[in-house]
């Protein structure tokens, strides 16, 4: 990467590095297993940038490399690719950036709790749809139809609702 | 009450504006210490560890000498030119491997990458498979080389040896059948972080059965026949 695109990616990076950390969110509950992750995802977009073209924002590009990434953690695979990544002595800054999961409210653990219920598909799903991204765009970075995307959130709110309700009412699930 | 997604939408926005506002303000800690120390260090990073490169080089140069010196005795030459092709094999499926892993392009969309990674998964678990079945038969022909590059003596001119040999090579390959139904019949109860579980998964095929049913799944979320 020569220097002007450096300074191109550094100030995107800089622009849309909270993605990483929602991702993370999304994926990790641990703190420093999101901490471990936050770090792959940006070596990864790091690596990456050379074949980002533009075709689609950077932002829908970051959010497919950090979910990429994160699913593969998620999978088991994440020991595999961080073996293809130059993580020797690297020092970040991230640890007093992630806060985003620990200010949690009642609201959030329970977001976190159903969240955690979720494949690593669904979570993408729920998280971009959190993030207020339209169907056409979530498309775009699952790899999958609006329509798909449309139907498919219909489907996970009601059953977030679903498990919303067993969280309030766990006597009625024994019933 | 009952809780829904769109009101826990409006939290999330809320807490993802502080975020966006608190990262803002470390910019130069970026520029001044994370950019520089990657620049090199991504690039120079091969597909294959040095360590692990430097030892099948070795290796196949070490045969390919024992080959080179030992042509006119036609059994240590066909065993060592046996040996030679199972490791060039191996080496090169896992460079390709590892290639084809770090050469991924994980700015694609997850469904079109999840699928490619866990095809790499499959033709990981294949090769392993291979290797490990193909290894049970050739084990012992370094052992007849190194007698034969120490010595001088040609194991394969005795003939208690020959039948040893072939003893060896029957039982090698009588393994192979058997320790696919010793993982499949007891595989599952070993441990499940145990290094001979994760072989036993491996050969018996259910490791290849999951990431088949993963790759499934993957093409139905991709369906728009839901």
């Amino acid at each position: 990467m020569n220097p002007s695109d450096e300074t191109r990616f550094l100030a995107l990076y800089h622009e849309h590095r909270a993605i990483l950390y929602k991702v993370a969110f999304g994926y990790c509950r641990n703190r420093e297993d999101r901490v471990d992750l936050v770090q792959d995802m940006s070596i990864q977009l790091w690596r990456s940038f050379g074949r980002y073209d533009g075709r689609v924002k950077f932002s829908t590009w970051a959010y497919r490399v950090a979910m990429n990434v994160a699913i593969s953690h998620f999978r088991g695979e994440g020991r595999r690719v961080r073996d293809t990544l130059p993580l020797d002595d690297l020092a970040y800054e991230l640890p007093a950036d992630d806060t985003f999961g620990e200010e949690a409210s009642d609201n959030m653990r329970v977001l976190r709790h159903l969240i955690d219920g979720l494949d690593a598909l669904n979570r993408a799903l729920v998280l971009l749809y959190l993030e207020g991204h339209a169907s056409e765009e979530i498309a775009e970075i699952i790899g999958i139809s609006p329509a798909n995307v449309t139907t498919r959130i219909n489907r996970l709110k009601s059953e977030l609702q679903r498990r919303f309700a067993r969280l309030e009412n766990p006597q009625e699930t024994t019933l | 009450m009952s809780l829904t997604l769109e009101e826990l939408r409006s939290e999330w926005a809320d807490r993802s504006r502080r975020l966006d506002e608190r990262l803002q303000l470390s910019l130069h800690v970026l520029r001044d210490d994370w950019i520089d120390r990657q620049r090199e260090r991504v690039w120079k990073l091969g597909p294959f560890g040095t360590f692990s490169m430097a030892m099948w080089i070795t290796t196949a140069v070490l045969i390919g000498l024992f080959l080179s010196t030992h042509v006119d005795e036609p059994e240590l030459f066909v065993a060592a030119l046996v040996l030679e092709v199972w490791t060039l094999a191996t080496g090169i499926a896992h460079v390709y491997q590892k290639q084809a892993l770090h050469d991924l392009d994980f700015g694609l969309p997850l469904l079109e990458l999840q699928e490619r990674i866990e095809s790499l998964r499959i033709a990981r678990i294949r090769s392993f498979n291979l290797a490990f079945l193909t290894g049970q038969i050739v084990w012992w022909i370094p052992f007849v080389m190194v007698v034969a590059g120490t010595f001088g003596e040609n194991l394969y001119s005795w003939p208690q040896f020959r039948v040893y040999a072939a003893w060896n090579i029957a039982l090698g390959i009588a393994i192979i059948p058997f320790a696919i139904w010793l993982s499949r019949r007891y595989g599952e109860q070993l441990s499940r972080s145990s290094v001979v579980r994760t072989i036993a998964d491996s050969i018996a095929g259910r490791d290849i059965a999951a990431a088949q049913e993963v790759l499934e799944k993957l093409r139905r979320f991709g369906s728009d026949a839901i």
